[in-house]
C-alpha cells in the first residue's frame, strides 16, 4: 500500500486555490495538511503503485495545480518476503563507515537473465 | 502492512510534506546526523544523495530488517529542501529487481557458469599481467569519488597506462572544454541559488522539466508564489519545459551557435555590452586558422568585432530558423543591466560537434553583457550523472587527465602526482590514452587489423546501449574471440550480453560512497544495507585486482617504499588486508582514499574538506576552506570577491586560472559550421535522441520499478502529424528508423509529450530492446571528443515497404 507525502503548488488565485483544495479533499484516499503560500501538503494512501500513479496523474491534471513535488514515499516491493530468523535493525556499518557485527540479511531471490533480448 | 507501520509511515509522510510547505521544524525532521536515527517503528533513517541525476537531491533513507522501506526528501538539504521528483520517489526500489546479479559469471562456450571471486580476480589480473598496455578501463560518472580515484591510481599511478576514460566523455566533455577555454578551470562559477534569484531563465536545448525536475520546480514555485520569472526555451522540439515557458524559440540543429553569435553581434552593434565588465575582466580569443587548439590565440576587441559583424539577426535567422526579432529580443534582455539572467544547458549543447565552441560562446554572451558574478547572473551547465563532476571531472578519470585538474602531458603535473602517490618518478605515462570512441574502436577491431586493446573492464555503465553507432563501436566484439570484456554490473544489460566475465556489484546504499553534483557539492553517505548474494563494491574489485597483480610480480602495484599502492591502516596503524572482502569494511576505505585524494585538489583551487566534514553535512560546495575557528566554509560563487576566498585583494572578479595569465576570462569567437551530416533525399529526416522523465538514462534501474515501467513501458519515435500522414503511418504502428549506420524498430507516437517540428523525429534511448544508438552518428567535437547524439540524417519506412533501389 503506497503511502506518499506530496507538496502541491497551486495557481496564484484565491478562488482557484479554494476550488482545488475542495477537489482534492473530495478524494477519500487523501489527507490534507498544511496550506501556505499557494502550496498544500497532502498524504495519499492507495492500494497499489498503479493506483498511486493514477492518483498522481489525476492531481496533475486538476486545473488549479501547477506542479507536484514529492516529499516522502514508502518503498513497496511486491517480491518481498519477510526474512525468517533473526531480524536486525542496525545498519551494516557504524558512524565511521566501518562494519558492525551484523547478521546477514536473507538472500533475495534473484535469477540472472542473460538473454540477448534483455529484460524478460 | 501492519497498522503500526502504516500509522508511522502516514505520520512521517505528513510531517515531511508539511515541513516542505511551511518550512517548520516538525517532529519528523531529522537533525544533521552522524549516526543513524531511529525515529520510531523500528525504522532506521540516514542520509544519502539520490542515486540518479546530477541535481544531487538529498534523501532520507529508511531501513528496516536489512531492507530499504521508505525514502523522504531531506528537509535539511539545500538542494531540494525536502522535495523529490518521481524518480527519487522510487530510488529505494531500484535495489530489489528480481534479476540482480549475485555471483561472478564466466562465459564458457555459449553459456555462463558461476565461479568464485578468487577465480574471477585471478582471471582479470592474469590478463592484465600478460599485456598491461593492451588493457583499458571504462568507467563512469556514476562511479563514487573513491571508486574513480582507485581506478585512476591503479591505471596511471600503477600500471602506467592512460587508457582509462569514462562514460562522461559522452555527456559532459564539451562542458569541460568550454569551461577550460573560458575560465582556465572546469565547473560552474555559480550554484543552484542562481535559480532563486534570476529574473530570466534561458534553457539552451535542455529540458529541465523532465531531466532536472527538482531544480526546475524551484523556478516554477517562484512563479506560483507570484514572482516574475521569464522562462525562454530554445530548442529543436517542444517539450514539457516549453509548456512552462513564456517564449519558445524553435531552432534548427546547430542554431544555438548562430544565436549566441547573433546576441553578441547585437550587444556590440547596439553598444549595449558591459564595457566596464569587459574592460576589467575579459580578453578575446579565437581558434587558430591552422591546427586549432583548445587554447586558441588572442585577438583584439576590434578583430572580434570584425569577425562577428556578419552575424546579423537576419543571417542568424537563416542559420538557426529563429526569427530575427527574437534574436533582438534576446539581445535586448542581455543588454539590460537591471535584469539577472541565468542560462542553463545540458546535452543539447554538449552532445554537439561544435560542443566546445557553443559552450564557450554562451559563456561569452554572459561575459560580454556583464551578466556574471552576481547571484542570478550565471551561465551554468547541468550534469546528467550523479558524479560526472565529483568523480570524472575532479578526480580526472579521463584519458588525458590526472587528479585535481592536471594533465598527463605536463611534466610538472606528473611529478606532483607521483610525489603525492609516493610512486617512482617516471611511473606516469606522458602520452594521453584512448578517449571513449577511440577505446572502443580499438577494442572492437581485430588484433590482426591493429586493434590494440584486447581486455576491457567496464564499471558502473552500459556502453552496449549508450555508445553511438553501436555496429561500429560495440556489436563487432561478438565475433572477436581474442577480446575479453569484463563487466561489473548490478543487473543484466545490453553490455553484459557480450561480456566474457560478469562481476556482481553493490549499488548505492549497499556501499559507502561520495558523489559530486552539478553545483560543486560533494556529498557523502554510509552503507545502510547489504548487497544481495555475493555482490561486492566496485572499489574493492579494483583493489583486489591490484593486489593480485602485485602477487603476480607487477612492480607497478607497489609504491616507492615497496608497499602496496592501496595499503590502508586502521586507527592503531596496523595494515588491514582490504583486498580480502571479509576485511574490506574493517576500516572505512572510502575515508582513506578520500583523505589521500583531497591533497590533489588545491592546485586548481577545488579544495575539499576532510571526510568527516561531509559526514556531518548535506554536502559542501568547493572550494571548502578552513577558517580560523576551525570551521570549514564552502564557496557558493566562484571568481567573485564577495564569496570566493581566492580572489585577489582589490578585485571584484578574478579568473585566477586565466589562460591569458592576467586574471581575465576569455570571450571566444567561433565561426558557425553546419552539422556533419544533414538530411538529404535518401535520409530526409533529422533524428534527435534523448531521455524521458520516468527513466534514468539506459533504464537498467528504473525499468525494474514496476510503476515507472508501466508509466513509460517502451521506447518510441516521436513524429510530427504531417510527417506521419505523408509517410502513411499510424499512431502506435511499429516502423523502421534507419540511417547509413543501422536500423531500429519503434512504435510511432504522434502528438505525444514532446512535439518535434516537421522533418524531425525524436527517440529516447532508455529501452534496451530498441537500441537507437544503432542508428546514431559517432562524429565528435574535435577538442572534447564528445559524440553528437542530437542530430543525424535518418528516414522512416514502414515494415512493409521495400526501399527504392533507384
Amino acid at each position: 500500500m503506497p503511502i506518499s507525502g506530496l507538496v502541491i503548488s497551486m495557481v496564484n488565485q484565491p478562488q482557484s486555490q479554494r476550488d482545488t483544495i475542495q477537489s482534492i479533499a473530495s478524494d477519500s484516499r487523501i489527507e490534507i495538511g498544511v496550506v501556505e503560500s499557494g502550496r498544500v501538503a497532502i498524504v495519499s494512501e492507495t492500494e497499489s503503485s498503479q493506483e498511486d500513479k493514477a492518483l498522481w496523474q489525476w492531481l496533475q491534471e486538476l486545473p488549479g495545480v501547477v506542479h507536484i513535488d514529492l516529499a516522502f514515499a514508502s518503498v513497496e516491493d511486491p517480491n518481498h518476503v519477510d526474512a525468517p530468523g533473526e531480524a536486525d535493525v542496525s545498519h551494516p556499518v557504524d558512524a565511521r563507515g566501518v562494519k558492525h557485527r551484523y547478521a546477514a540479511a536473507s538472500d533475495v531471490d534473484v535469477s540472472p537473465s542473460l538473454s540477448p533480448e534483455g529484460l524478460k | 502492512m501492519d497498522a503500526d507501520r502504516r500509522s508511522f509511515l502516514k505520520g512521517a509522510a505528513m510531517a515531511a510534506a508539511s515541513a516542505a510547505v511551511a518550512g517548520q521544524q516538525e517532529t519528523f525532521a531529522l537533525p544533521i546526523v552522524d549516526q543513524p536515527v531511529d525515529a520510531d517503528g523500528g525504522v532506521l533513517w540516514n542520509k544519502a544523495p539520490c542515486r540518479f541525476c546530477g541535481t544531487g537531491c538529498h534523501v532520507q533513507v529508511g531501513v528496516q530488517d536489512g531492507r530499504v522501506v521508505a525514502v523522504a526528501g531531506d528537509k535539511n538539504a539545500d538542494v531540494n529542501k525536502g522535495l523529490l521528483c518521481v524518480k527519487g520517489y522510487h530510488v529505494g526500489s531500484i535495489l530489489y529487481g528480481k534479476d540482480r546479479l549475485t555471483k561472478p559469471l564466466l562465459k564458457k562456450e555459449d553459456d555462463y557458469v558461476e565461479i568464485e571471486w578468487d577465480e574471477a580476480i585471478d582471471i582479470v589480473a592474469k590478463r592484465i599481467q600478460d599485456a598491461p598496455e593492451k588493457f583499458a578501463f571504462y568507467g563512469s560518472g556514476q562511479w563514487t569519488i573513491p571508486e574513480g580515484f582507485a581506478a585512476q591510481k591503479f591505471m596511471k599511478g600503477g600500471l602506467g597506462n592512460n587508457h582509462i576514460d569514462p562514460n562522461a566523455r559522452l555527456c559532459m566533455a564539451s562542458a569541460v572544454t568550454g569551461f577550460l577555454a573560458t575560465y582556465g578551470v572546469d565547473e560552474p562559477a555559480g550554484c543552484y541559488a542562481d535559480l532563486d534569484e534570476c529574473d530570466v531563465l534561458i534553457t539552451w536545448g535542455n529540458n529541465p522539466a523532465e531531466m532536472h525536475p527538482v531544480l526546475f520546480s524551484r523556478v516554477i514555485d517562484r512563479r506560483s508564489r507570484g514572482e516574475q520569472v521569464r522562462l525562454i526555451d530554445i530548442g529543436t522540439r517542444r517539450t514539457r519545459t516549453t509548456d512552462a515557458a513564456d517564449d519558445f524559440l524553435l531552432m534548427q540543429p546547430h542554431g544555438d551557435v548562430a544565436i549566441a553569435l547573433g546576441i553578441m553581434h547585437l550587444l556590440i552593434e547596439d553598444d549595449s555590452y558591459d564595457k566596464d565588465f569587459v574592460e576589467a575582466n575579459c580578453a578575446f580569443r579565437s581558434p587558430q586558422s591552422e591546427g586549432p587548439t583548445l587554447q586558441g590565440e588572442a585577438i583584439s576587441f576590434d578583430e572580434y568585432k570584425t569577425r562577428i559583424a556578419k552575424y546579423t539577426p537576419e543571417h542568424v535567422e537563416e542559420l538557426s530558423g529563429v526569427p530575427a526579432d527574437k534574436i533582438r529580443m534576446l539581445a535586448g534582455l542581455f543588454g539590460d543591466r537591471n535584469l539577472r539572467i541565468t542560462s542553463t544547458w545540458c546535452m543539447g549543447m554538449n552532445q554537439h560537434t561544435m560542443g566546445t565552441a557553443v559552450n564557450s560562446l554562451v559563456h561569452g554572451v554572459h561575459f560580454l553583457s556583464g551578466h556574471f558574478g552576481k547571484p542570478g547572473d550565471s551561465p551554468t551547465s547541468l550534469t546528467g550523472q550523479p558524479s560526472a563532476c565529483g568523480t570524472v571531472r575532479e578526480v580526472g578519470t579521463l584519458a588525458h587527465a590526472l587528479p585535481g585538474g592536471r594533465l598527463v602531458a605536463k611534466e610538472d603535473h606528473r611529478t606532483q602526482c607521483e610525489e603525492l602517490w609516493n610512486v617512482p618518478a617516471g611511473r606516469i605515462n606522458p602520452v594521453p590514452g584512448y578517449h571513449t570512441v577511440k577505446m572502443f574502436e580499438q577494442f572492437t577491431k581485430s588484433s590482426a587489423d591493429g586493434g590494440d586493446i584486447d581486455t576491457l573492464f567496464v564499471q558502473v555503465t552500459n556502453p552496449g546501449q549508450t555508445l553511438p553507432n553501436l555496429n561500429k563501436l560495440f556489436n563487432d566484439k561478438k565475433n572477436l574471440k581474442d577480446k575479453f570484456l569484463i563487466v561489473a554490473e548490478v543487473y543484466p544489460t545490453a553490455t553484459t550480453v557480450l561480456a566474457d566475465l560478469i562481476l556482481p556489484a553493490a549499488m548505492w546504499v549497499e556501499k559507502n560512497g561520495m558523489f559530486g553534483n552539478s553545483e560543486r557539492r560533494t556529498q557523502q553517505w554510509f552503507k545502510m544495507v547489504d548487497p544481495p548474494g555475493e555482490a561486492r563494491d566496485d572499489c574493492w574489485m579494483t583493489i583486489a585486482i591490484a593486489h593480485r597483480l602485485m602477487e603476480l610480480g607487477h612492480e607497478g602495484m607497489k609504491n616507492k617504499d615497496g608497499e602496496f599502492i592501496f595499503a590502508v591502516q586502521d586507527e592503531d596503524g596496523n595494515e588491514v588486508p582490504v583486498w580480502e572482502w571479509e576485511h574490506y569494511y574493517d576500516v572505512n576505505v572510502d575515508k582513506a582514499i578520500f583523505e589521500e585524494y583531497r591533497h590533489f585538489t588545491t592546485m586548481k583551487h577545488k579544495n575539499l574538506a576532510p571526510y568527516d566534514e561531509y559526514v556531518k553535512a548535506r554536502g559542501l560546495r568547493w572550494p571548502v576552506v578552513e577558517q580560523e575557528d576551525g570551521a570549514w566554509r564552502e564557496t557558493k560563487f566562484r571568481f567573485a570577491a564577495f564569496d570566493d576566498p581566492f580572489v585577489a585583494e582589490g578585485r571584484d572578479i578574478e579568473f585566477y586560472h586565466s589562460t591569458s595569465g592576467d586574471g581575465r576570462g576569455q570571450i571566444w569567437f567561433h565561426d558557425y559550421q553546419p552539422p556533419p551530416e544533414v538530411p538529404d533525399d535518401e535520409f530526409p529526416l533529422w533524428l534527435c535522441t534523448g531521455r524521458v522523465l520516468e527513466h534514468w538514462h539506459t533504464g537498467t534501474m528504473t525499468r525494474r520499478v514496476a510503476s515507472l515501467n508501466r508509466a513509460m513501458p517502451t521506447g518510441y519515435v516521436e513524429v510530427h502529424p504531417d510527417d506521419a500522414a505523408e509517410l502513411n503511418v499510424r499512431q502506435g504502428e511499429v516502423v523502421i528508423v534507419e540511417s547509413r549506420r543501422g536500423v531500429c524498430e519503434l512504435p510511432v507516437w504522434i502528438d505525444g509529450r514532446g512535439k518535434p517540428p516537421r522533418g524531425t523525429v525524436f527517440v529516447p534511448f532508455f529501452d534496451e530492446t530498441k537500441l537507437i544508438n544503432n542508428v546514431t552518428l559517432d562524429a565528435h567535437d574535435p577538442f572534447s571528443k564528445q559524440p553528437d547524439y542530437k542530430k543525424c540524417a535518418a528516414r522512416i519506412r514502414r515494415r512493409s515497404m521495400e526501399v527504392s533501389q533507384g
